[in-house]
């Protein structure tokens, strides 16, 4: 179903770019920032590097199994029912990951912009954008994040020099926060914010070729990783590390201080713009990602009389967190922190096992059995 | 062709559902838009809370010479002024919803003012933390101490031109980085300051001129500088009663003391927030004659600090670049050989009021309002090292040098004072 849709690396990149830059609009980097101190900015540079480990793994296994999918993978490498496990494992996964980031992204919209509108009327309204999109297909959706990156990059660009006469490098100061093995430990374990690489490995038949992938996830990494470091060390030199901890979303609060004259002030219009987008994106192609996997586990054909029910299951999933607290300081933290498990744990387990095993060709393509 | 007829219709039905407007609209007229948020201590409850909402009509038109202009109490031109006791703040807006048709909204307020009383009290975080929360407030809005009472300041501030009092108010804090006496503090500097530790909160000092110049203590020559003022005393008349002038200063939430003009630009200088003020220094050749100057910072200024030893040394140098905009004595300071003598005099004026205010930060304040900890903190690899140094309280005992580099780069529009060549009288 997924074969006769294609995109290129361009497309793949921007999918990766959004779920993993997008999570910088949201209530995330405050624990970041809390837990690091002035160090933030070298969390997020462990865990990109982390993050780049964690998808090499993930490449020299489709690597090792040229044309096929990570489903395709862990049900050659683990047999059809723990593999069948393993994928419905992702599923949950990418699918509470995907209810979580929208019912974060509504309650953040009712905190700074709609205080007056229930969630439950945001959520249907977001849905209404995204269930579309995911009857379109996969290449549409690549196509619409490829379309929209420049304008999510350029919103967030724009913003980060358009703050420079706020900033105070002081802020940065004790360059260590907490300290550096702090930092580290903390890097490695939030690499789960990379960790959405892993949607490359799902849709890996859509690129052409692990060369594709790799370009692709590559550049994805790098260029989210360079976002997200850029945008915490902004962050960090417009507010001390003990006020930005406080605030609920960072970089939304430091568009709402940018003010040249009377003339260029409350920018945040133009930043909600782009967080919506990016928002929207995020959901869809983690919504995409579980439903592709759940059709995968129990083999059904044709993914889109699942749409909606999962749009059903996503809106019931996405309102059983009780408030905004347990949800940045519980849930989407507990997903940050130990997920990494999940997306690069579980693939590197595979290798090993295919290794051990002998299943699959060697790295250079020759079958070893 | 019927089905799908049908569809367009669902989906028109739909969209105009989704796109007449959003959930949360509101007209602007269902509003009040509060200018200025005061506070003052309450007498029958916790505080006195005085807002001035803009009513976009008749505006302007200050009506100068000392007037207040009031078409009855609450009522100024353009605003209007209301106060309320109340237990908090939130409840004082709720309450004084009592007596207006609009619902309060802070999205455009552009100052908060608490009483000298409160800020000396402490009290500040208590207001301060609950509007840094609440999504209407802007942490652009100003930040200022009124000398008497909030509520007096909010009544006396309006537009002195044009029909805009939003825009005069931030054009009136605009006014500050053409002369340097006030801070233009705005509530992220000042909650930013308060709780990082890496330098002191300041804010802007203001009050009412009641326009009684004190004819007794009046310098009778151009001694003084001009900006030996606090706000509230500075000897005019006309214009508004309401006065922007001074800094007065915070350690953490708590008002310690205040700063004149003078010291508030030196003060902003050695914070690097100085943009630009006229100065008037003694003629080096002649103390009975005053030498103005226009004054810039040429660079930031530069602060090392060493925190090896028990004690910190901290050495703050600035360099300061200038224009001459008169010579009252005629004395030639454009010409190679005198004008190193008038930058120096100028220097060493600015020097040594640096090393009083840095006198007066250690010993009246007790706090760090020139922003040193910035520079030590950068000495320590981790937070819990810096916090364990304990700068703050160790600053009072700090050793402190200052140097001061100021040049004299253009001369106005004339190069040369020249001696009258007719007249009889001898110079």
């Amino acid at each position: 179903m997924l074969k006769s849709e294609k995109f290129g690396p361009f497309e793949g990149a921007s999918m990766v770019i959004v779920l993993i830059t997008g999570k910088m609009f949201l209530t995330s980097p405050r624990l970041v920032i809390d837990k690091s101190g002035t160090a933030a900015w070298l969390v997020t540079l462990v865990s990109a590097i982390v993050g780049l480990l964690g998808f090499y793994i993930i490449l020299a296994l489709l690597k090792r199994f040229p044309g096929k999918d990570i489903m395709d993978i862990f049900n050659i490498v683990f047999g059809r029912k723990i593999g069948g496990l393993f994928i419905l494992m992702f599923f949950l996964l990418f699918m509470y990951n995907g209810a979580l980031t929208l019912r974060e992204f509504v309650e953040s919209m009712k905190t700074y912009v709609y205080p007056l509108s229930p969630p439950t009327y945001m959520i249907g309204a977001l849905l209404c954008a995204i269930i579309p999109l995911c009857y379109f297909g996969i290449e549409s959706i690549g196509r619409t994040t490829g379309f929209c990156i420049s304008a999510i990059l350029g919103a967030v660009t724009l913003i980060m020099i358009l703050a420079i006469p706020l900033y105070k490098p002081y802020n940065l100061t004790p360059v260590f926060g907490y300290g550096l093995d702090k930092a580290v430990l903390l890097g490695t374990m939030r690499s789960s914010v990379y960790g959405e690489v892993l949607i490359l490995a799902v849709f890996s038949k859509c690129l052409q070729g692990t060369e594709h992938i790799k370009k692709a996830g590559v550049w994805a990494v790098a260029v989210s990783g360079a976002v997200l470091v850029l945008s915490f060390i902004s962050i960090g030199m417009v507010y001390s590390f003990s006020v930005a901890s406080e605030l609920t979303i960072p970089i939304f609060q430091l568009t709402r201080i940018i003010r040249y004259s009377r003339f260029i002030q409350r920018l945040e219009s133009i930043f909600i713009f782009a967080w919506s987008v990016s928002a929207i994106l995020m959901v869809t192609i983690l919504f995409f990602t579980s439903l592709i996997l759940y059709s995968r586990v129990f083999d059904i054909r044709d993914y889109k009389p699942l749409v909606l029910p999962g749009g059903v299951l996503l809106f019931a999933l996405s309102m059983y967190p009780p408030d905004i607290t347990s949800i940045a300081v519980g849930q989407v933290h507990i997903i940050r922190q130990y997920a990494w498990i999940i997306y690069f744990i579980l693939p590197a387990a595979a290798l090993a096992a295919a290794s051990l095993l002998k299943k699959g060709g060697s790295r250079d393509g020759k079958k070893n059995n | 062709m019927g089905r799908k007829i049908t569809k367009i219709i669902a989906l028109s039905l739909g969209l105009s559902l989704l796109l007449c407007s959003c959930y949360d609209r509101k007209e602007l007229e269902e509003y009040g838009y509060v200018l200025i948020v005061g506070f003052d201590k309450g007498t029958k409850d916790a505080i006195r809370v005085t807002v001035q909402l803009g009513t976009y009509k008749n505006g302007g038109g200050g009506q100068g010479q000392g007037t207040t202009g009031d078409t009855g109490r609450g009522q100024i031109e353009g605003a209007i002024v209301s106060t309320v006791e109340a237990p908090s703040f939130f409840t004082g807006l709720n309450m004084l919803s009592a007596g207006l048709s609009r619902q309060i909204n802070l999205m455009h307020t552009k100052y908060i003012v608490f009483s000298e009383e409160l800020a000396r009290e402490g009290q500040i975080e208590t207001y301060i933390a609950p509007l840094v929360r609440y999504r209407e407030i802007r942490s652009t809005m100003f930040v200022l101490v009124s000398k008497g009472k909030a509520e007096d300041f909010i009544m006396e501030t309006r537009a002195l031109a044009g029909t805009m009092p939003a825009k005069s108010m931030e054009m009136s804090m605009e006014q500050m980085s053409h002369t340097g006496f006030a801070p233009d503090t705005n509530l992220y500097d000042f909650y930013n300051d308060a709780k990082s530790g890496y330098r002191q909160p300041v804010a802007t000092l203001v009050s009412v001129n009641e326009f009684k110049e004190d004819e007794a203590s009046s310098p009778k020559e151009a001694e003084e500088s001009g900006g030996q003022y606090t706000a509230g005393q500075v000897p005019r008349e006309g214009a508004l009663r309401r006065e922007i002038f001074g800094a007065g200063i915070f350690n953490g939430y708590k008002m310690v003391g205040q700063l004149d003009g003078d010291d508030t630009r030196l003060l902003l200088m050695a914070r690097g927030e100085f943009k630009r003020g006229f100065f008037s220094i003694k003629d080096p050749m002649n103390e009975k004659q005053v030498v103005p100057l226009d004054i810039r910072m040429a660079r930031q200024p530069k602060i090392k600090v060493d925190t090896s030893g028990d004690v910190p040394k901290i050495s703050l140098a600035l360099e300061l670049e200038g224009m001459i905009l008169s010579i009252q004595s005629g004395t030639n300071f454009e010409n190679v050989e005198l004008k190193p003598v008038l930058e120096k005099a100028f220097a060493d004026e600015i020097r040594n009021g640096l090393d009083e205010l840095v006198k007066k930060s250690q010993r009246e304040f007790g706090t760090d309002i020139m922003g040193f900890a910035r520079k030590a903190a950068g000495n320590f690899l981790t937070i819990q090292d810096w916090q364990e140094y304990d700068f703050a309280k160790k600053y009072p005992d700090a050793k402190v040098s200052t140097e001061v580099d100021f040049v004299i780069r253009r001369t106005g529009m004339l190069q040369k004072t020249s001696e009258e060549l007719s007249g009889s009288d001898e110079k």
